[in-house]
């Protein structure tokens, strides 16, 4: 008997430590449907397939509520093994390939086809069995067929392009028998146009062959092209359930971003003209950033003296990138005029130097001395730098620094034992608010600020944002903040700019409509316009 | 333009294999330096390629599983030498006493395999330096044992025991009384340079075969014809094999200094013609090894001049008398087949379904885990064997050696292996049996010639000794040093 869906996931929650991850979320995939979730960062979607696929992070954490069924059978996987065996496959993000193996030996990776030997006839067990190069490469072929890729399966996977590995990905699930649900998590991420291209019409191809399909990604004209239905997730909240011919692009974008409740609006926000009046303070010019995970491909920014500008966008798509490239820690290419004068971005020194600061997202990798006092930490930079603290006979001028770092605790509300205790054993709000304290001793004109608000609870987080404000509208300080929280940036900031896909998609007033912060940040923005247009 | 490439090809191939170019020139160097006797050097040689290289191959299966150089093989030769001692102890006599030697470290290197693979799971990433220190730690567990057990805890007796009754002698003779001692090397000695003139027409004649062969199609029925052929000659040569075996048990040697009988040449002639026929129908089934025909001329080339060059010195009276000498070079035949059956074990392991997940394992865990492989348990395997085979290998050594230094004997063995292995051109992520022979080779030419060479160039033999240790720990420094910028270069080539 055929089932009515080959996954049904009845109302999940989840909770991490006493916070409430998911709250209740269904999911129904019939055979043959292409079904997507979209939603912002730490909507829950990652968690959501964390629990499909049976993961340990789910069962350390104490399990979770509510039902799975695959083809109709209530699922409690402990491992994701039984989930596989079950006929879910998985097409990661992330290639599970290795580079040194043919795409056939990759498709058939720990399912290698063999012929059995005298040894192993012997001794019993298969994994004596010699492999059966031969029917491994027919049967790799014919999954290749499938999706309508003509390369060799005898090819390495190390020299193909990034777009024929993920078909080697999706090969491999398609070659497992019995396959019913597939689940791709951000497939189109790392690929060029026409391959995204190719890799939707594939996956249309296996729907019409009665495969489910369950469809993460961030690319809402996509889903628009190829879904039947879409989950909207926010929070961990199940939004809505809707058949995609019945929404637009703006309808999704919206429903992914809602209103947040805000802590603080600025009231003292710039309009717009004002912003345009303003002298320019920094301008770069097509910033190529190599960081990990975090790439910049050609980012246009031209930042204003005394605003507070904003970057937001995906985790993952080079907004943390850019004020790392700007400093010199990650190699970067582009051109950047400071004040009118050219900024050479590989110095970090000569960077301090011309009054800008930086506090860094990676707060206990980049931006403290965990070992070091408080006091260290706060002064350090400017000694590097401007020779600050330091007396006539180069020594640190210790009464000197202690008195500022003093100022420092109580101006900023650091809880602490006293200026010589280690940050080590600050708390994360506290140990941010070193971090600041330190930019804000080398006196900057320009400051960076990294998520600012990460891991740092509601009363701490409040006295950051405040202090920023203070700083720009008081002090004259240009400052840049980057966050992955869009709704504190538009509460605090003058202009918000998105970066998408590794450039600038937009910059945006604050009080700009949601729909276009979703669109923006989804990449689909310009798109969208000239569509309409 | 193609000069320009050909330049890039060689530079790229001298990058590549630094190492081992570097220690082939210093080979060559002190050969000369030292001025050693031809026949000194091929049997020294001879011999130390035939008990070292069993040691320097248990390593590979570790460095295929991405575990980098096992240097606790130390603890697997550990365990061999417990069960020759025990053997020695119990007298029991040459060839039963030997395959009791290896029964009994069996089990014994299998657990300490399963420890050590455990302990190594624990250090994940820091193979290496855990495994040389598990090394060290057990050295002193195996010290307190025969020093301190032996003759208190562990009732022994009699001649191994020092005169205070506690601890065992520092030496043990296993010539003596027909003990175990070069049980394996004498069962079948043969003159070295007629192997090398069989072994030369062999290689001649399978690489003409394949040039020939490679021009053939194959239908489907004549594949199956050509299968059952194949067999035949396997099955053939299997019994030619216990034959040779059992004569060997019966009349202790079956060629006597190069002179055969009828008998022993057709035998051998039927071997060959099998061996040969089953190979060649293997390639032809399979023919997807695309060799290009001047490889295959050149291997035919030094075959030719390998087989001409033994005749030579067997049955050639006009050439001088260093070179005579070398005639009566003898090899351990029994001890080379072991060696190079283990050596094809290695190859074949890799080509079953076990030997792609250690390839997988070692390629990338992660993905390992991910697509199903239990991880842990395949490294743990992985060391089991490569400790096992250490045992065996330390079996092999002492019997060659004939005497077994109580607290010595396995304490350098990882590291003149690991240091073998390195020069012969592996790395700490790749590792073939042509390396390993290649490597023992080299690296034992150098611990030969290197005290003449330092006599005869600096007036001081010590000074060769002194070469032979910063040898060793330079090279394993050096070919890590290397790995590590590789990496780092082909990381930032990404």
């Amino acid at each position: 008997m055929q089932n009515e869906y080959v996954l049904q996931m009845k109302n999940i929650q989840k909770e991490y430590y006493g916070n409430k991850v998911l709250k209740g979320v269904n999911i129904n995939i019939k055979p043959g449907e292409i079904h997507a979730i979209v939603g912002e960062n730490g909507a829950g979607k990652s968690t959501l397939m964390n629990i499909l696929f049976g993961m340990r992070v789910i069962h350390d954490t104490g399990g979770f509520e509510g039902q799975v069924f695959i083809d109709g059978n209530e699922v409690n996987a402990k491992t994701s093994e039984e989930v596989m065996n079950l006929g879910v496959g998985m097409v990661h993000q992330e290639f599970m390939l290795i580079s040194d193996f043919t795409i056939a030996e990759n498709i058939k990776l720990n399912r290698e086809i063999t012929t059995p030997n005298i040894i192993s006839k012997t001794i019993g067990g298969s994994s004596l069995e010699f492999l059966n190069r031969k029917q491994m490469n027919k049967e790799a072929r014919a999954a290749l067929d499938v999706l309508g890729m003509n390369i060799s399966e005898e090819t390495k996977v190390a020299i193909l392009p990034i777009g024929h590995k993920q078909f080697v990905e999706i090969a491999r699930e398609v070659d497992k028998l019995g396959i019913k649900l597939l689940v791709f998590d951000e497939p189109t991420a790392v690929l060029t146009e026409s391959e995204a291209d190719n890799l939707l019409a594939a996956m249309k191809n296996l729907a019409a062959k009665g495969i489910g399909i369950l469809f993460i990604t961030h690319r809402l004209d996509e889903v628009k092209a190829i879904t039947d239905n879409i989950t909207v997730l926010r929070d961990g909240e199940h939004i809505e359930t809707v058949p995609t011919t019945d929404v637009s692009v703006e309808q999704i974008a919206s429903l992914m971003i809602g209103r947040e409740v805000s802590i603080s609006q600025n009231v003292n926000m710039l309009s717009e003209s004002e912003i345009n009046a303003l002298p320019t303070i920094l301008t770069v010019e097509d910033l190529h950033v190599a960081m990990p995970g975090e790439e910049v491909k050609g980012v246009n920014l031209e930042v204003k003296k005394g605003e507070i500008l904003g970057l937001a966008g995906l985790a993952g798509h080079g907004k943390i990138g850019v004020a790392n490239g700007l400093f010199g820690l990650y190699k970067a290419s582009g051109s950047v005029t400071y004040k009118g004068e050219p900024l050479d971005i590989s110095d970090t020194k000569n960077i301090l130097k011309k009054g800008i600061a930086f506090v860094s997202e990676d707060r206990k990798g980049v931006g403290l001395l965990l070992d070091g006092s408080i006091e260290e930490n706060i002064m350090i930079t400017s000694m590097q730098v401007k020779k600050n603290f330091i007396n006539s006979f180069f020594l640190i001028n210790t009464s000197h620094v202690r008195k500022h770092a003093l100022e420092m605790i109580d101006l900023l509300d650091i809880r602490c034992t006293g200026p010589k205790q280690p940050t080590r054993r600050l708390s994360g709000g506290n140990q941010q608010k070193v971090c600041l304290a330190r930019a804000l001793t080398q006196e900057p004109e320009l400051l960076f600020v990294s998520e600012p608000t990460r891991g740092i609870d509601i009363g701490a987080k409040k006295l950051v944002l405040d202090y920023l404000t203070k700083l720009a509208k008081e002090d004259g300080v240009t400052v840049i903040v980057t966050s992955s929280e869009l709704a504190e940036l538009r509460s605090v900031c003058d202009r918000i700019a998105i970066i998408a896909e590794g450039r600038l998609e937009g910059v945006l007033l604050p009080s700009a409509a949601d729909v276009d912060f979703g669109l923006m940040m989804s990449g689909e923005y310009h798109k969208h316009k000239r569509r309409e247009a | 333009m193609t000069n320009h490439k050909l330049t890039k090809k060689v530079l790229r191939f001298i990058i590549d294999n630094s190492v081992t170019l570097l220690f082939a020139a210093l080979c060559i160097v002190g050969i000369f330096a030292s001025q050693e006797q031809p026949y000194m050097l091929v049997s020294l040689l001879l011999e130390r390629m035939t008990r070292n290289t069993f040691l320097v191959l248990a390593l590979l299966i570790p460095v295929v599983a991405g575990m980098g150089l096992n240097f606790s093989i130390t603890i697997g030769a550990m365990a061999a030498q417990v069960a020759i001692i025990t053997v020695a102890y119990l007298q029991i006599h040459s060839g039963v006493g030997t395959i009791w030697a290896f029964v009994i470290s069996t089990p014994l290197a299998l657990i300490l395999g399963k420890i050590i693979g455990k302990l190594l799971n624990k250090t994940s990433g820091q193979e290496m330096i855990a495994s040389m220190i598990t090394g060290f730690f057990a050295d002193g567990i195996y010290q307190l044992i025969f020093l301190f057990f032996a003759g208190t805890i562990i009732p022994m007796t009699g001649d191994f025991v020092l005169s205070t009754g506690v601890g065992l002698r520092n030496t043990i003779n296993l010539m003596k009384d027909d003990g175990i001692g070069k049980a394996i090397d004498k069962a079948i000695q043969v003159p070295f340079f007629t192997c090398l003139i069989i072994f030369g027409l062999f290689v001649v004649f399978y690489y003409l075969g394949v040039m020939l062969v490679r021009r053939i199609k194959l239908s489907a029925e004549k594949e199956h014809l050509m299968k059952l052929l194949a067999m035949i000659f396997s099955a053939i040569d299997v019994i030619l094999i216990v034959l040779a075996v059992a004569i060997v048990l019966f009349k202790k040697s079956i060629i006597v200094k190069g002179k055969f009988d009828g008998m022993d040449s057709i035998l051998i002639g039927i071997y060959l013609f099998t061996t040969l026929g089953a190979l060649l129908i293997g390639y032809l089934i399979n023919k997807n090894n695309k060799q290009s025909p001047v490889k295959n001329i050149l291997i035919i080339v030094v075959g030719i001049v390998l087989v001409v060059y033994s005749y030579q010195v067997m049955y050639s009276s006009n050439i001088s008398h260093d070179m005579q000498m070398l005639k009566t070079v003898n090899l351990s035949l029994l001890t080379a087949i072991i060696v190079v059956l283990f050596a094809v074990f290695n190859v074949i392991i890799l080509k079953t379904k076990l030997g792609q997940v250690f390839k997988t394992v070692g390629q990338d865990k992660h993905i390992a885990e991910v697509s199903g492989i239990k991880v842990n348990k395949i490294r743990e395997l992985a060391i089991m064997l490569s400790t096992l085979f250490a045992a065996w290998g330390q079996i092999i050594f002492i019997q060659n050696l004939g005497t077994l230094n109580t607290y010595g004997s396995h304490k350098s063995i990882a590291l003149y292996a690991v240091a073998a292995l390195l020069i012969g051109g592996a790395s700490v992520s790749k590792a073939t049996i042509g390396q390993a022979f290649l490597g023992v080779l080299l690296f034992h030419t150098l611990f030969i010639v290197s005290p003449k060479a330092g006599l005869h160039l600096f007036g001081d033999a010590q000074i060769g000794e002194f070469f032979r240790q910063f040898v060793s720990y330079g090279v394993i420094g050096v070919s890590l040093g290397l790995y590590a910028w590789k990496t780092m270069i082909i990381h930032k080539k990404e």
